[in-house]
């Protein structure tokens, strides 16, 4: 069991940078999902951990052991690739001894090993079919079996659920969670799916174009985006984001310009600061800014908050949605304003019509600022209770609450 | 649009029985008739010398004198050692070689499309030419012993076409040269088709270049492999151009393959009745051992057929056994 | 990763990879030194004048001293300047029967072995003729030439351009067969159909849905027969005399009354002989593996 450490790590192709110079620190036991869509960087990270691939900047270390130079035979990792990548030429058997004969370990040392992690896997049965028979998900098992049966301190797997069809992979989400907290190794976990991520990992880093976006654990990521990027992939719909500014000498931020159903509400508390210190600097872009909310942050007609009581930091908003979509539990209603198309979600039970207004019912807790050219979220302090959680949103240890994707 | 007054399958099937024809009949032609005749001049004692043409052959009807003629004839034995020798060493080291060069190409060379190319040469230069290229390069004067001279003096006195020991080596040595690139070539299209991402996963689970080479490697090219050696040892054993063109058989009897016997007793002592009744009997034997391998070449397929659906795509497989 | 290193490389990447780059990139070279040495051998003995071919001492020189090309006008005109006997017949005619007797042939072999095979492909009739043409390539040529020779010399093809083009394009008939049956087997039948179905005939929707799409491999098939016929020597050594002798066969019979060896001259022949198929062969690599196994692999 290790911890990886990625110090100032990156990677170019020539003139193509495919990762930017990031930092990691993924700790003893960890189940770290690395997320973004293809094309981020972030198989090429992975394999730079598994040294498929150099490094052209940086170090990575495996606890003590700075491994940046060591061939990818002694890293001592265990990989899952994508298609598995099983010897469909031999054995389940020989598929599973494999790292240990290479090891030059002796024949009954690899037979007791082989059968423990068979009987592990639920594999006993297959032993001595060719391993090309095999249905996907004795594969998967397969996969994870020859890889884990080296006793390897780190496990690296690259997108293994992306071959399945969704039933499946709900099922094989669990299946491979329930392993990781048995073998406990230091997991990496390279995947698109923000699902996914969300559900397995303790940590996320979510990539981008070759960089890291932000490095935190699930709750995190959805409550506390570090940028725009993050706000939107994260989610699903994702986030609303409008155009906004600041007015009334940063008192209160408006969207929607001059549009029918602008609107302007009070900064939330926790950006006060920011604020603040934004327009003290002044220049001209300063009262630019990005206002963002959650579909599913919206509360509507039914709410808990009563009709009537704007207290501070509610936002309250009359739009009339041009159309409404009911997919399985939720109501999703479109909005549009000043050209900008928003969502929001609320349970079906709720009666909405196209053409009616509905109040849009926001508390200032799920209101987020970001600075409109460089997208980043505004600098925020911590506040007293947190909200009531939102259907969506990460649970406590993972999980996602009350979502059917 | 007309209606067709045959179905389209019937109408497919008058075409391709039109299409199988010509080759029906070339087939025929160049089968039927010769065998027969062969059967026919092979009981005889016929030669061109008698005068008369073949028709006239039964008047020297022997049954099966030049089959039992065969079975002692040492010459003719020789011919064949001489032969299953010069494959046995030829086509290994051409084997060793290309395997060699193969793998040092799928490891990486630079200038990698420029090299392919040269490499590849030897094997398309016209056999007969290449028999010449190497009269000349093993002259006594000859620019090889010119090379071997520069540090070992002893060699501008080293005869190889006139030494009977030295011609054979000789020869095996040309065969090599002008046959190790089509081996190459063969091994490292099956070298090539080793799934990269297994190769990858042999390295991570600690596999340095033996083990991925023994393990992964080798049971994936058994097929290519076989092909190879089988497609070059027939062709090995069938040599004619390079070996008449460089030593014509000699010297004496010393690189005299079975083909280049055929010859002489074909031209020189014009006993085709004789070589009539050799080539049948070389062309049963072969018939029977390439019947019986290719029979098992059709079992191995069918294994491979059950192996196949196991590579179905990933997604295309059951989701439970 | 490196642009030399094949991802499917045994070895892979490593800090000392440019030292292991290098050795394999030298040991690589030798080979093609190996594979160009002899040829370059007889291609610089082609430019010699016969006062180089055999030196009256010590070693020959690789490079000519007085380059000439008195060689290949001695094949082309029969005469020479240096004291040599003139040739009682020239190079012409062997040029002119290689190319026409390897191109006809090679035709034949197309013809009949494209339509066997798309007949053999599509309805699977005649499924034996693929066997009985492997088997023609296993035996060796001389058990069957005694009937040919009697054959063609009974129906006086002897010597002939058209003798030769037929039996050269009987011998790499099961190339052709073979190499088009893999082709035609890839293509679904449904082309055919489709066409079929809104009124051609069997023979137009091959004609001309078909066999514009297998062109580029009837090229290449068409390239690769025509260097096996250029390259032979045993039949047309065993079915012509003086009239229609190919370049490698009259290369190899050329003598003077003298008795001298005519390294020029024949180097130049052997040169003019060599080209086409190196030149041919190098712009079909990539097709190479495919005809050599008669369609079993490809690469």
């Amino acid at each position: 069991m290790s911890s990886i450490t990625l110090e100032g790590v990156g990677k170019r192709f020539g003139n193509f940078t495919a990762v930017q110079r990031m930092d990691l620190a993924v700790e003893n036991g960890e189940f770290v999902a690395i997320l973004g869509p293809s094309g981020c960087g972030k198989s090429t990270t992975m394999n730079m951990v598994a040294g498929l691939e150099s490094v052209s900047d940086g170090r990575i270390r495996f606890g003590d052991r700075d491994v940046t130079d060591e061939p990818v035979e002694r890293r001592g990792v265990g990989f899952v690739f994508q298609n598995y990548a099983i010897f469909t030429h031999m054995s389940v058997r020989r598929n599973l001894e494999f790292g240990l004969l290479v090891q030059g370990r002796p024949a009954s040392e690899r037979r007791r090993a082989v059968e423990r992690m068979a009987e592990f896997m639920e594999l006993t049965a297959r032993l001595d079919q060719n391993a090309a028979t095999l249905s996907v998900n004795e594969l998967q098992k397969l996969a994870i079996g020859r890889s884990a049966i080296v006793e390897p301190a780190i496990f690296l797997l690259d997108e293994p659920l992306s071959n399945l069809d969704a039933a499946f992979r709900e099922r094989m989400r669990s299946d491979l969670r329930q392993i990781q907290q048995r073998l406990g190794q230091t997991m990496l976990y390279v995947t698109h799916d923000q699902i996914e991520a969300m559900g397995l990992a303790d940590r996320i880093a979510v990539m981008s174009n070759g960089e890291l976006q932000q490095f935190d654990t699930p709750g995190n990521i959805y409550r506390e985006p570090a940028n725009v990027y993050v706000a939107r992939f994260i989610g699903a719909p994702s986030m609303n984001i409008l155009p906004a500014e600041l007015v009334e000498g940063g008192r209160r931020v408006r969207v929607g310009g001059n549009a029918s159903g602008a609107t302007s509400l009070e900064v939330p508390t926790r950006y006060r600061g920011a604020v603040s210190d934004r327009l003290a600097r002044g220049g001209l872009r300063s009262t630019s800014l990005l206002l963002g909310f959650r579909p599913e942050a919206v509360d509507g007609p039914s709410s808990g908050a009563e009709p009537g009581s704007d207290g501070p930091g509610v936002m309250r908003w009359s739009l009339a949605p041009t159309l409404i979509e009911t997919v399985g539990r939720r109501r999703i209603g479109h909005f549009e304003l000043a050209g900008t198309q928003l969502r929001g979600t609320w349970h079906r039970s709720v009666p909405l019509c196209a053409g009616v207004p509905v109040d849009l019912v926001l508390g200032e807790r799920n209101l987020y600022l970001f600075d409109a050219d460089d997208e980043r979220a505004l600098p925020s302090e911590p506040m007293g209770e947190p909200s009531r959680q939102l259907v969506g949103e990460p649970g406590p240890r993972g999980g996602i609450t009350g979502v059917s994707s | 649009m007309s209606e067709p007054t045959l179905s389209l399958a019937d109408e497919r099937l008058t075409l391709a029985n039109r299409f199988l024809l010509p080759t029906q009949l070339l087939l025929v032609f160049i089968v039927a008739f010769p065998l027969l005749m062969q059967l026919y001049v092979s009981m005889t004692w016929w030669t061109p010398l008698d005068g008369e043409s073949w028709i006239q052959a039964w008047r020297s009807w022997n049954w099966f004198d030049n089959f039992r003629y065969l079975a002692v004839d040492s010459d003719l034995w020789a011919a064949i050692w001489r032969t299953v020798l010069f494959v046995v060493i030829a086509v290994p080291i051409q084997f060793l070689l290309g395997l060699f060069l193969a793998t040092m190409f799928v490891e990486g060379v630079r200038g990698r499309p420029v090299l392919y190319s040269i490499v590849l040469m030897p094997m398309m230069v016209v056999p007969a030419v290449a028999g010449y290229i190497f009269f000349l390069v093993f002259q006594q004067q000859g620019p090889l012993n010119a090379l071997l001279a520069t540090f070992w003096p002893e060699a501008s006195n080293l005869n190889w076409l006139s030494d009977v020991d030295r011609a054979f080596v000789a020869v095996i040595i040309a065969d090599v040269w002008q046959w190790t690139p089509l081996m190459f070539l063969l091994l490292y299209a099956g070298l090539m088709a080793v799934p990269e991402d297994q190769l990858r996963a042999a390295r991570i689970l600690g596999a340095g270049w033996w083990h991925r080479f023994r393990y992964i490697a080798l049971p994936r090219m058994k097929t290519v492999m076989i092909i190879a050696l089988a497609l070059r040892t027939i062709e090995c054993f069938k040599i004619f151009d390079m070996l008449y063109v460089m030593t014509g058989g000699g010297p004496g009897v010393a690189t005299e393959s079975l083909s280049l016997y055929l010859y002489k007793l074909t031209f020189q002592d014009l006993e085709w009745s004789y070589v009539a009744a050799i080539g049948l009997t070389v062309l049963v034997v072969l018939s029977a051992v390439a019947g019986l391998l290719i029979n098992r070449a059709a079992k191995a397929a069918n294994r491979d057929v059950v192996d196949a659906g196991a590579r179905t795509p990933l997604a295309a497989r059951p989701a439970e056994a | 990763m490196s642009s030399t290193t094949h991802p499917a490389a045994l070895v892979g990447r490593r800090r000392w990879l440019p030292s292991g780059l290098l050795l394999r990139t030298v040991a690589v070279a030798l080979f093609a030194a190996i594979a160009l040495l002899p040829l370059s051998w007889m291609a610089t003995m082609a430019f010699k004048p016969p006062s180089e071919w055999s030196p009256s001492s010590g070693f020959p020189s690789f490079l000519p001293k007085n380059p000439t090309w008195g060689n290949f006008r001695y094949i082309f005109t029969g005469e020479s300047e240096d004291s040599i006997v003139s040739l009682s017949s020239t190079a012409v005619m062997p040029i002119i029967s290689s190319l026409l007797t390897s191109t006809l042939g090679t035709l034949i072999a197309l013809i009949a072995g494209t339509a066997a095979a798309y007949a053999v492909a599509r309805e699977k009739a005649g499924s034996s003729v693929g066997l009985s043409l492997l088997q023609l390539r296993i035996f060796p040529p001389l058990a069957v030439m005694i009937p040919v020779m009697i054959m063609w010399s009974f129906l006086g093809m002897t010597d002939t351009w058209w003798g030769l083009s037929l039996i050269y394009g009987i011998v790499t008939l099961p190339f052709s067969f073979w190499l088009m049956k893999a082709y035609f087997d890839e293509l679904p039948r449904e082309i055919e159909e489709a066409a079929m179905v809104e009124g051609c005939t069997a023979f137009e929707a091959f004609r001309q849905i078909t066999l514009p799409i297998v062109a580029p491999a009837v090229a290449s098939t068409a390239l690769f027969i025509f260097i096996l016929n250029w390259s032979d020597y045993l039949i047309a050594l065993l079915l012509t005399r003086k009239d229609w002798t190919t370049i490698p066969v009259y290369m190899n019979s050329l003598a003077t009354a003298m008795g001298g060896q005519l390294y020029g001259a024949k180097s130049a022949l052997g040169l003019i002989a060599a080209i086409p198929p190196v030149i041919l062969g190098i712009s079909i690599q990539r097709f190479l593996v495919r005809g050599l196994t008669f369609g079993a692999l490809k690469q």
